[in-house]
């Protein structure tokens, strides 16, 4: 062998094993996602997965929330194609909640007081200014209106996503984490498929639930009924009981400390790059819910503050169902109750300044 | 806000219509409450499975079903129940080997209730769940994947052919149904042992495998399959005798020697509560409803289960147009089922613009079985397991 050729062996093999590391660096992760679409908070989370070079998305599964699930999936599709990740499959979760359902919520409306907010339940196609997402009104479950943003042509794979979590997390024993943007179905399935998803899985992470905050809940006066967690509460209950590593909740506490504004919607519309285009076309202003929690996993010291609370819900199915539950780290509580890093304060111009690099930046090549 | 009752598809109106759509345009799908049975002869054998917590009266549904050349059972999915899974699942398995039919996939299902702490019923079964008669360690395996996901498949790979047969909790079907939403609409039929419309068992309200977890139980009803119940109404009057252990001794084969053997063990255990006859045979009943529906009579009702009672959680509540013995005219007879409310408890909060109480049409989603010709049932029963 020519010395030239060991040095060009040599660099070959060392580009070789720092492309190793830097994918033994990423974060496994799969992003279960509420996808009302276009451009929601829950499809700019998305986005933020799917643009930073931190993870590894190993799929995308829907559930039913903000929107129902089978328009949410083609929402999904749609937007990996817009973002040239048509590598990341879809898996499509469940289309009811456990137990919590349409007809429920309106018997508890009749007797407790208006809800602001019920995602695939509510119809706002009255309301003066309707945002694209919003603009549909409401519609039953399986149906999918047509797609502003274009129809998809790639597919979901057919396992359900409970499955795909449930054979994820045995593919990769401790290093997957599991992030919920949405209510918990399909998580809380998974774990009632296979109880060793919560100890194999790295981590989870989820937005969801109310502390102290006094607005940002689905009615008014009462922050601890936060929608993701209201629409599932028997999920919850399920997903919160169980053994897990570590659990990271960003609450709308810190939620309604952000704001998508006017100036981060102008540097976006700077940038000629599709998702760039997608955003500037739809994305409206709003609070950045499901991006804090995105944007704090690839930098934590977006999070100024946080507490350590142990963190369950109400399933009693009076006034007071779907309500969070909480105790300082300190408390009594029985063994089945879990501590969680629940997130309070946020450094807003890092999380803007962060969303901005990644939303303007070219398309991540996989 | 639009009223319960009328305006978009509830969960429950969804998957029926949907049911009815694949049902008329491929003859896939579930079948009519009326027509739920084995097909004999020329149909062949029936796609089946069964979900079971064995369990006494178990063991003695999963023997029936291996003896009934009219199933074929496509799998077996123990869940717990009677006694946790770590029994459950070796006490299917046991089953299984006893009949010689270890080509039948087993697959663990869960660990306990979705949402409640698991209740077991030692002091009705025995701490190994089979009264206390011990048999080998089974050497079989269970597959590999969790029941919820093998039930899924099941159903996909046969649409409109499977019927589930239900004789525990009903936690690993209401995770197949949640986890698939078209699930509901490709299964043929569902026929379980549980509930009741005259008291429970375990509580006064609530027989005992919808009371382990009502939150699965609701969903299952919700789920728009046609369900056939088989409960208490019946099962209390499917007393084991020493009799019948008598013929079981009496039997050449494996079967009917593990099956004397359980009973004369499970009889053993009643007796010494004091019991004169029993154990009941509640989930082999099950079995027979579906393998010949003719030796019970049923009546068409709307079921839903009480998830939330401090004292009724987990029962079933039976709503019906009919009043007992006052009949009506056809006309009002038709008009009464088709105009019928289901209602919910009165208001606790005055000054609701739209009424709380009403909660759905009546649609029926459940043939109940009410009446039992027991003799021709231990017929069927004691004589397949001892042929």
């Amino acid at each position: 062998m020519k010395p030239g050729s060991f040095a060009v062996l040599l660099a070959a093999f060392s580009t070789l094993i720092s492309t190793v590391q830097l994918q033994a660096q990423k974060t496994k992760i799969i992003l279960d996602q509420d996808a009302r679409g276009p451009a929601t908070t829950d499809m700019q989370s998305l986005l933020i997965f799917l643009q930073s070079d931190k993870f590894d998305v190993l799929g995308i599964t829907t559930v039913s929330g903000d929107q129902w699930m089978k328009e949410e999936t083609q929402r999904t599709l749609r937007l990996l194609e817009i973002a040239g990740r048509t590598d990341v499959p879809v898996a499509e979760g469940a289309l009811f909640p456990l137990l919590n359902s349409k007809e429920e919520s309106e018997r508890w409306e009749n007797l407790y007081g208006k809800l602001g907010y019920k995602g695939c339940w509510s119809d706002f196609s009255k309301r003066p200014h309707v945002s694209e997402a919003y603009k549909a009104g409401y519609h039953d479950p399986m149906v999918v209106p047509p797609l502003v943003e274009g129809e998809p042509h790639i597919k979901p794979i057919t396992e359900s996503a409970a499955e795909f979590i449930v054979r994820m997390v045995h593919k990769y024993p401790g290093e997957v984490v599991i992030w919920a943007g949405g209510p918990m179905t399909n998580i809380a399935l998974a774990l009632r498929l296979d109880p060793e998803v919560a100890t194999l899985a790295k981590e989870l992470v989820l937005m969801g639930s109310g502390m102290y905050a006094d607005n940002g809940g689905i009615d008014r006066n009462d922050g601890r009924r936060e929608f993701n967690w209201w629409f599932d509460p028997e999920a919850v209950r399920i997903s919160m009981r169980s053994p897990w590593k570590k659990i990271t909740i960003t609450p709308i506490d810190i939620s309604v400390k952000t704001n998508l504004g006017k100036e981060i919607h102008e540097a976006i519309a700077k940038a000629d790059t599709p998702v760039a285009q997608y955003l500037t076309k739809y994305s409206e202003p709003g609070l950045m819910w499901d991006e804090l929690s995105a944007a704090a996993l690839i930098d934590p010291s977006i999070i100024t503050g946080q507490k350590e609370l142990y963190v369950d819900i109400d399933i009693d199915h009076g006034p007071s169902y779907g309500e969070t539950l909480f105790w300082g780290p300190d408390a009594s509580v029985p063994p089945y109750e879990h501590k969680a890093i629940v997130q309070f304060d946020v450094d807003t111009k890092k999380l803007y300044d962060l969303y901005i690099k990644l939303m303007t930046q070219p398309l991540r090549a996989h | 806000m639009s009223s319960p009752l009328a305006g978009p598809l509830t969960r429950r109106k969804f998957v029926t219509s949907s049911t009815a759509a694949v049902f008329a345009s491929s003859l896939a799908g579930a079948m009519p409450l009326s027509q739920m049975s084995a097909r004999n002869g020329a149909g062949g054998q029936s796609r089946v499975i069964i979900d079971t917590d064995p369990g006494v009266d178990d063991a003695f549904a999963l023997l029936l079903a291996m003896r009934s050349p009219e199933l074929k059972i496509e799998a077996i999915t123990p869940v717990a129940g009677n006694v946790p899974l770590e029994l459950t699942l070796p006490n299917a398995l046991r089953m299984v080997e006893i009949a010689g039919r270890t080509d039948i996939p087993v697959a663990a299902g869960a660990k306990g209730p979705l949402v409640r702490r698991l209740v077991t019923a030692t002091y009705a079964h025995g701490e190994n769940g089979l009264g206390g008669a011990v048999f080998p360690e089974p050497t079989t395996k269970p597959v590999s994947a969790p029941a919820a996901q093998i039930i899924r498949e099941i159903i996909r790979k046969y649409p409109g052919e499977v019927t589930l047969i239900t004789i525990g909790p009903l936690t690993n079907i209401a995770a197949a149904l949640a986890s698939d939403s078209d699930l509901a609409g490709k299964v043929r039929g569902l026929v379980m042992m549980g509930g009741s419309l005259s008291g429970g068992n375990i509580t006064p309200a609530a027989e005992f495998n919808i009371y382990v977890d009502p939150e699965a139980a609701r969903m299952v009803f919700q789920s728009g399959i046609p369900i056939t119940m088989v409960g208490l109404d019946v099962t209390r009057k499917t007393a084991l005798t020493e009799d019948h252990v008598r013929q079981l001794s009496g039997g050449k084969s494996p079967v009917s020697q593990a099956a004397a053997k359980i009973a004369s063990k499970a009889i053993e255990h009643t007796r010494a509560q004091g019991f004169l006859v029993g154990p009941n045979m509640h989930d082999s009943l099950a079995l027979a409803a579906f393998l010949d529906p003719s030796i019970l009579t049923f009546e068409n009702y709307y079921v839903d289960v009480e998830v939330n009672g401090e004292l009724t959680a987990g029962q079933t509540l039976g709503y019906s147009p009919n009043q007992g013995d006052l009949k009506r005219t056809p006309e009002m007879q038709a008009k009464a089922e088709s105009s019928m409310v289901i209602r919910g408890s009165a208001p606790t909060v005055a000054g609701t613009k739209n009424s709380p109480v009403l909660r759905d049409k009546y649609v029926p989603n459940t043939r109940v079985a009410l009446q039992l010709n027991s003799s021709r049932f231990f017929d069927l029963l004691i004589g397949r397991l001892s042929s």
